[in-house]
């Protein structure tokens, strides 16, 4: 059963790092690379949210960098603690952690979305 | 007589990272493990300035003001520098779970090297007048 969700867990992490790859690159184009980048203003941003595609770069990139970056640091710390129950209370600290700012997240974007 | 080694104790005590005697997979390692702690913190912290806006518009627009100071800049720079080869070696990684190039890993971290250094090099056109301007 733990090795069947080892399996999800890192299909997870490849996953999210193809996802990843297209949202984040997105991001950083459209921000500083593009020809005229984005204007990094409250009134930019909001016009921004606006459009459906921006919005939904933004959602997939809180979602897929949260799990791809906690699950990565769960790795990191698993290789220096090894052990079950040090392993269960990285996994949980893990958890917490991305749980807390995935809802930071959304309550962040979520005024920008309905302003 | 001391107690043998636990095979954890062996693989760090066997460490010797004197650059000639490292083998490529290592680097390529070592700087994925490095680039991805730092882009998690900067995720973290990103996220914490980015909900600014929960304290009023006018926070928002103050603290990204602030952000345009040089070494935010700087920071910036060797962020999407990190971004850039983690996304790379990424790629590399995905290709070797699937069986593809495994036996041109080296080639392949070198290319990865390569074109992060090209990258740095476009991103630092784009940084340098918010960093030196």
């Amino acid at each position: 059963m733990n090795g069947a969700k080892g399996v999800w867990g890192w299909l997870g992490q490849r996953l999210t790092a193809v996802g990843l790859v297209l949202v984040l690159g997105t991001h950083l184009w459209v921000l500083h690379f593009a020809p005229e980048p984005a204007a990094l203003t409250l009134a930019g941003v909001t016009i921004r949210l606006k459009a459906l595609s921006y919005l939904l770069v933004d959602s997939f990139l809180l979602a897929f960098g949260l799990y791809h970056g906690l699950y990565g640091l769960r790795s990191v710390l698993l290789d220096y603690f090894p052990g079950e129950r040090p392993a269960r209370a990285i996994t949980a600290l893990c958890w917490v952690v991305g749980v807390a700012f995935l809802i930071l997240g959304v309550a962040t974007l979520v005024p920008l979305v309905t302003r | 007589m001391s107690k043998p080694a636990t095979s954890r104790e062996l693989r760090y005590a066997d460490l010797d990272l004197w650059p000639t005697k490292v083998k490529v997979g290592f680097w390529a390692w070592l700087l994925h493990r490095i680039t991805g702690l730092a882009i998690i913190l900067y995720l973290l912290m990103h996220l914490v300035v980015i909900s600014s806006v929960l304290w009023g518009t006018g926070s928002f627009d103050a603290v990204m003001a602030f952000l345009k100071r040089p070494w935010f800049a700087a920071g910036e720079l060797l962020l999407v520098t990190a971004v850039i080869y983690h996304g790379l070696n990424g790629l590399r990684i995905i290709l070797f779970d699937l069986g593809v190039g495994v036996r041109h890993q080296k080639a392949l971290f070198w290319g990865a090297f390569l074109l992060t250094l090209a990258g740095f090099g476009w991103a630092l056109t784009i940084f340098w007048p918010h960093i030196f301007g």
